[in-house]
C-alpha cells in the first residue's frame, strides 16, 4: 500500500521538522483555530498507521509554517546557531594556537618536554575527565560547557533580526521545549557541539605546534631535582608506547639520558626530531584522538536520538486534528426541491345527492378489525382499501352510485401522504357527506400524528367538523337517521 | 485497490417520513445534515452526503424526497410497459421520466427515480412501526424496475411498536432476503458495521471500499475516545494542580468565589470541546437525560446539593465542608484553621495531609512574609468533575446524531473514585505540581505531567468500559 503523504520529503532535519510541528501546534492552540489543510498536502488515509500519521502531521506543519512565519523564524534560529558556532570556532582556533604559542614563548630556545605537554593538553584532559565522570554518573548537567555556551549564544543572537516576529520567537522557544520532551536529543546535540569545538581547539594546537617546530629549532630537556634518571626512561616509554605504534619516533635511552638536566642548545638534530615527534604523537594520542572518538560516538548517538524523535500523538491537539481530518463532508444539494403544488381539493358537502352509507377502512393494519363486529352487523359492510386495485374498485362503485354518508377511517400512526390525500379528494366527489375518523393504533404518544393529519385534511378543503377523532361519535354519525 | 475510482452511489429512498435524513445524520455523524422533522415531506430535494476516507470519496449517499403516491405511479409506469419494456423493466421507468407526469404531479417521485437510475445501490428505508401496506409493496416494485440492488433498512426497530418480523416476512415474499435493521435513533452496537457489510455483499466489486469505511469507523471511534479522555485528564490536572492565591485572610471568601468561577469555566470549556469532538452542538443535548440544559450542567459544581444529588458521600472533613461552603482545600497560609473551618474550607484527609505537610509549612512561612494564602478545590469537586464528564463522554459515544429523543444514563457516583487506587495517586502527584495547571498560565511541560495524563487516560477508558447504557 502506498501513502501519498510519505512520497514528498520535508527539506528539514527530523528535529527541525518536529520542532516546527510543535511550534505550529502551539500557535494553532493559542489562536484556537485549526488551519485548513495546506494545498499541496494530500489528505490523510484512513489506513495510515502511527508512522504515516507522524509524517503527515510533520508535512502539514511544514506547509503551514511556510505561511505563518514560523518556518522563517526557525530558519533564522538555525542561521544564528551557525553564526554562534562560527564565532566559537574562531575562538577555539585562537585559543588552540595561543595555547601552543604560550608553550613556546620566552627567549630561550629550549623546551621542558613534560611542562610543554601539560601546557598543551592539560586543560583539555581535565575537562575530558570531568565529562567522562559526569557521563558515567548519568548526569545531564555537564553535557558540555562549550555546547551550552553555543546554545545560549545562539538563543541570544536569534533575538536580533529585523524580520522576526516576537510572538513567533516566543512560540518557537516553547515549541523547542515541547519538541525535546523527555528525549535525549538535546543532551547529545550539546555534546556533539562541545566535542567538535574541543576538536577544533586541539587541531589548531597541533597545526600551530607543527608550524612552530617546522620553522624554528628547539632543544628539548628533561629537568628534575629529585627523580632518578630511570623514572624518565620509564615515563617516556610508557607515554610513547601508543604514539610509537602510530609511527611517531620515541627517543631512545641515550637520548633521554642526554636530555636530563642538560642544555638544550647542545642537543643533536636527531634527538631534537625524536623529541618533537614524541610531543606531537602525545598530543595526537592523548588529546586529538580521544576527542575525535567521543565526537564520533556523540554523533552516532545523536543520529539514534534523532530517529526516535516524534510527535506525541496522544496529545489532545493531535487527537482532535486527526479526528477532524478523518471526518466526513456533507450537504450538497444535487437536485433542488420542486415547486410546491396546490393539493387536490375535496368536493364541498351536499354538492351531490347520494343514498345509503359506506364505511372505508383506509390503510389500516391487517387484519383489519374495524369498526368491530357489532357495528359491522349494524351498518353496511366495511370496504378495506389498501391496494391500488381496491382503491380503484371503491372509486368505480362510488362513481356509479354515490352515497349519502361516507366515513373513512385512517390510522394516525402513519404519515398522511399525497397519494392518500388525493384518493380521499377523489372519493369525496361521490359522497353527499364525508367524515374522516382518525384512529390510533400505536401505543406511543410520539407516533400520534393526528395533528399532522388534521392539518393535511384541512389543506385539501375538509372542514374542522368533518375530521373526527372519537370513533364512537363518528359511528353514531353514520348510523343516525336524519 | 480501486483508489481514485468514482464513489459508490447510494440512493437513500423510502416512503415519506421514514427517517431517511435521520439515517444520513447518524451515518455521517452530522447533526446539521438536511432537515429533520416529525412531519412528512420534509425533504423535497436530493441532497448529497459524501463519505470521505482519507480525502477519497468512497461513498456518496443521496438523500431523496419520500415516495408519496407509489400506487398511482406504479399504474402509470405499468401502462407504459410494452413488449420491449418487459425485456428491460427499467425501460418503462425511463419512459415515465419523459412524460408530463414526471414534470407535473409526480415531479418529486421523478427526482427519486432519476437518482435511482444513476445509483449503484438503493437503501430502502422502512419505518418498522408501520404496517406492511400495498403502497410499500408498490414502492418496492418501482425500485425493482430500476435494476439496481436494493437493501431494505428497517428503522425504529428499537421501538415497542416495531413490526420487524412482519416486515422481514413480507420482504422475503418479495424475494428480498438481505435486510438490515438499523435504528437511526438508538443504533445497536455494531449495527453500522453490519450495514456496510450487507451493502458489500450486494456489491461484490466494491467490497474493499466498504471494508475501508468499516476500518475508518473503528479508527475514528478510537481517536475520538482517546481525545475525549485526554480532555478530561487535562481538566482534572488543571483543577487539581491549580493553586489560587488570595492576598490576605480577609480575601478568602471572595477569592473562593473567583476560584469557583475559574473552575466552572474550565469545566464548561471541557464540555464544549467534548461536544464539538463528537459533532454535537450545545442545543443538541437539551433533551438528554443527563442533568444538562443547553450544554451546561444544571447542578452547580460548588452547590453542596450537587454532591448529594449525585450520591457522592465523602467522610470526615470533606463532609463538614459540604455542609457549609463547599470543597475548598485551604493550603494553610497566614490563616488559622479556625478561619478555614468557618468559611467552610476543607482540609483534605488521609495521605494527602501527610503529603502536603512540608509544603504547608513552607507556605505558612511564605504567607507570613508575603501575606499570600493559597486555596484550592477538594476531592469532592474533582469527583463531580470526573463523574459528570465520564457520563457525558459515554452519552456522546452512544448518542446517534439523528436522535431527538431522550437517552437514559443513570449516574453512578461509584464509577471511578478519585480517592482510591491509581487515580488518587495521579491526582496527588498533580496537586504537588501547581505549575502543571493551565488555568492561569502556560503549563510547565514535563515528562511527569505526561505520565500523569497517560495514567489518567487509562483510568478513564477503563471506567468508560464499565458504564452500561
Amino acid at each position: 500500500m502506498t501513502f501519498p503523504e510519505s512520497s514528498k520529503k520535508i527539506p528539514l532535519s527530523r528535529f527541525a521538522a518536529v520542532w516546527l510541528a510543535e511550534s505550529v501546534g502551539l500557535l494553532e492552540q493559542e489562536s484556537g483555530l485549526t488551519s485548513p489543510r495546506p494545498a499541496d498536502l494530500p489528505p490523510l488515509s484512513a489506513q495510515a498507521d502511527e508512522a504515516h500519521k507522524q509524517i503527515w502531521l510533520l508535512r502539514r506543519a511544514y506547509g503551514l509554517g511556510l505561511h505563518n512565519g514560523l518556518l522563517g523564524a526557525l530558519e533564522i534560529w538555525y542561521s544564528r546557531a551557525r553564526v554562534a558556532f562560527l564565532l566559537l570556532a574562531v575562538l577555539a582556533i585562537l585559543s588552540g594556537v595561543t595555547a601552543t604559542l604560550s608553550v613556546f614563548a620566552g627567549p630561550e630556545r629550549q623546551l621542558n618536554v613534560f611542562w610543554a605537554l601539560i601546557g598543551l593538553i592539560g586543560v583539555h584532559f581535565v575537562s575530558l575527565l570531568a565529562w567522562c565522570v559526569a557521563a558515567l554518573l548519568g548526569s545531564n548537567a555537564n553535557a558540555g560547557f562549550f555546547g551550552r555556551v553555543w546554545y545560549l549564544l545562539a538563543q541570544y543572537l536569534s533575538r536580533f533580526h529585523d524580520g522576526l516576529d516576537k510572538t513567533n520567537h516566543t512560540i518557537l522557544q516553547r515549541g523547542l521545549t515541547q519538541a525535546l520532551g523527555d528525549s535525549q536529543f538535546a543532551k547529545w546535540r550539546i555534546r556533539v557541539t562541545s566535542h567538535s569545538l574541543w576538536l577544533i581547539v586541539l587541531s589548531s594546537s597541533v597545526i600551530a605546534l607543527l608550524l612552530v617546530l617546522s620553522l624554528q629549532s628547539y632543544g628539548f630537556v628533561l629537568e628534575t631535582t629529585i627523580l632518578p634518571p630511570q623514572a624518565f626512561v620509564s615515563a617516556v616509554h610508557f607515554l610513547g608506547a601508543v604514539p610509537s605504534l602510530l609511527g611517531f619516533i620515541v627517543p631512545d635511552e641515550t637520548m633521554i639520558a642526554a636530555a636530563i638536566n642538560s642544555e638544550g642548545i647542545s642537543q643533536d638534530s636527531a634527538s631534537r626530531r625524536a623529541w618533537a615527534s614524541l610531543l606531537c604523537g602525545m598530543l595526537m594520542v592523548y588529546a586529538v584522538l580521544p576527542r575525535l572518538g567521543f565526537y564520533v560516538y556523540a554523533r552516532l548517538r545523536l543520529v539514534q536520538e534523532s530517529a526516535k524523535l516524534q510527535l506525541d500523538l496522544t496529545k489532545q491537539y493531535y487527537g482532535e486534528l486527526l479526528c477532524a481530518e478523518l471526518a466526513q463532508r456533507t450537504g450538497i444539494v444535487k437536485d433542488p426541491a420542486p415547486v410546491l403544488r396546490a393539493p387536490p381539493q375535496v368536493q364541498k358537502q351536499f354538492k351531490v345527492k347520494g343514498a345509503g352509507i359506506r364505511l372505508i377502512a383506509f390503510e389500516l393494519a391487517a387484519p383489519v378489525q374495524w369498526p368491530g363486529q357489532q357495528w359491522s352487523q349494524l351498518l353496511a359492510a366495511t370496504d378495506i382499501v389498501d391496494t391500488g386495485q381496491q382503491r380503484q374498485q371503491v372509486l368505480d362503485s362510488l362513481s356509479t352510485q354515490a352515497v349519502a354518508k361516507l366515513l373513512i377511517a385512517c390510522d394516525v400512526s402513519l404519515s398522511p401522504d399525497r397519494g392518500s390525500l388525493r384518493w380521499i379528494a377523489d372519493v369525496s366527489h361521490h359522497a353527499e357527506q364525508l367524515r374522516i375518523v382518525l384512529l390510533s393504533a400505536a401505543s406511543s404518544e410520539s407516533r400520534n400524528r393526528s395533528d399532522i393529519w388534521k392539518e393535511s385534511l384541512l389543506s385539501i378543503g375538509l372542514e374542522q367538523t368533518q375530521v373526527m377523532t372519537d370513533e364512537l361519535i363518528a359511528l353514531q354519525w353514520v348510523s343516525a337517521n336524519d | 485497490m480501486t483508489r481514485g475510482a468514482a464513489a459508490i452511489q447510494v440512493a437513500v429512498v423510502g416512503h415519506t417520513n421514514t427517517g431517511k435524513t435521520s439515517l444520513l445524520r447518524t451515518l455521517m455523524r452530522d447533526v446539521s445534515f438536511g432537515e429533520v422533522s416529525a412531519r412528512p415531506s420534509t425533504t423535497r430535494h436530493v441532497e448529497l452526503a459524501r463519505m470521505d476516507v482519507g480525502g477519497e470519496a468512497l461513498v456518496e449517499f443521496y438523500d431523496t424526497p419520500g415516495m408519496e403516491d407509489s400506487i398511482s405511479l406504479l399504474k402509470i409506469i405499468s401502462d407504459l410497459e410494452d413488449e420491449q419494456a418487459r425485456k428491460d423493466p427499467s425501460e418503462a421507468v425511463r419512459r415515465f421520466l419523459d412524460t408530463e407526469h414526471a414534470r407535473g404531479l409526480f415531479e418529486q417521485e421523478a427526482k427519486v427515480i432519476r437518482q435511482l437510475l444513476s445509483s449503484d445501490v438503493a437503501l430502502y428505508v422502512i419505518d418498522a412501526r408501520d404496517p406492511v401496506l400495498a403502497k410499500h409493496r408498490d414502492e418496492l416494485s418501482i425500485l425493482a424496475r430500476c435494476a439496481i440492488p436494493i437493501l431494505p433498512l428497517l428503522n425504529f426497530v428499537a421501538d415497542k411498536d416495531s413490526k420487524e418480523a412482519q416486515w422481514r416476512e413480507a420482504l422475503a415474499k418479495l424475494n428480498m432476503h438481505a435486510v438490515v435493521s438499523f435504528d437511526t435513533v438508538a443504533p445497536a452496537a455494531g449495527a453500522e458495521q453490519l450495514l456496510y457489510s450487507k451493502m458489500a455483499t450486494l456489491m461484490d466489486a466494491h467490497a474493499s471500499r466498504f471494508e475501508r469505511i468499516q476500518q475508518n469507523l473503528d479508527a475514528q471511534a478510537k481517536a475520538r475516545r482517546e481525545a475525549a479522555v485526554d480532555l478530561l485528564a487535562r481538566l482534572l490536572v488543571d483543577v487539581a494542580a491549580y493553586p489560587y492565591a488570595v492576598n490576605s485572610n480577609d480575601d478568602v471568601p471572595e477569592g473562593m468565589e473567583r476560584l469557583y468561577n475559574k473552575i466552572r469555566k474550565a469545566e464548561q470549556f471541557c464540555v464544549d470541546r467534548l461536544l464539538s469532538l463528537y459533532g454535537f452542538n450545545r442545543s443538541d443535548l437539551l433533551a438528554s437525560e443527563l442533568p444538562m440544559s443547553d450544554g451546561v450542567w444544571e447542578d452547580d459544581l460548588f452547590d453542596p446539593a450537587t454532591l448529594t444529588s449525585m450520591g457522592i458521600k465523602f467522610s470526615g472533613g470533606a463532609a463538614a465542608g459540604a455542609a457549609t461552603g463547599l470543597g475548598v482545600d485551604l493550603i494553610l497560609g497566614g490563616t488559622t484553621l479556625g478561619t478555614a473551618a468557618a468559611i467552610g474550607a476543607v482540609i483534605g484527609g488521609g495521605t494527602q495531609t501527610l503529603r502536603y505537610f512540608g509544603r504547608r509549612m513552607g507556605d505558612k512561612i511564605g504567607a507570613l512574609v508575603t501575606g499570600v494564602s493559597r486555596i484550592r478545590v477538594g476531592d469532592e469537586i474533582l469527583q463531580i468533575l470526573v463523574t459528570r464528564q465520564l457520563y457525558l463522554i459515554k452519552l456522546l459515544e452512544l448518542r446517534a446524531h439523528a436522535s431527538q429523543e431522550k437517552m437514559t444514563l443513570t449516574i453512578d457516583a461509584q464509577l471511578l473514585d478519585v480517592r482510591r487506587g491509581e487515580l488518587a495517586k495521579l491526582i496527588a502527584t498533580a496537586r504537588t505540581n501547581p505549575e502543571w495547571s493551565s488555568i492561569e498560565k502556560e503549563p510547565h511541560w514535563s515528562d511527569a505531567r505526561q505520565r500523569v495524563f497517560a495514567g489518567m487516560r487509562q483510568e478513564f477508558i477503563a471506567a468508560l468500559a464499565q458504564v452500561k447504557a
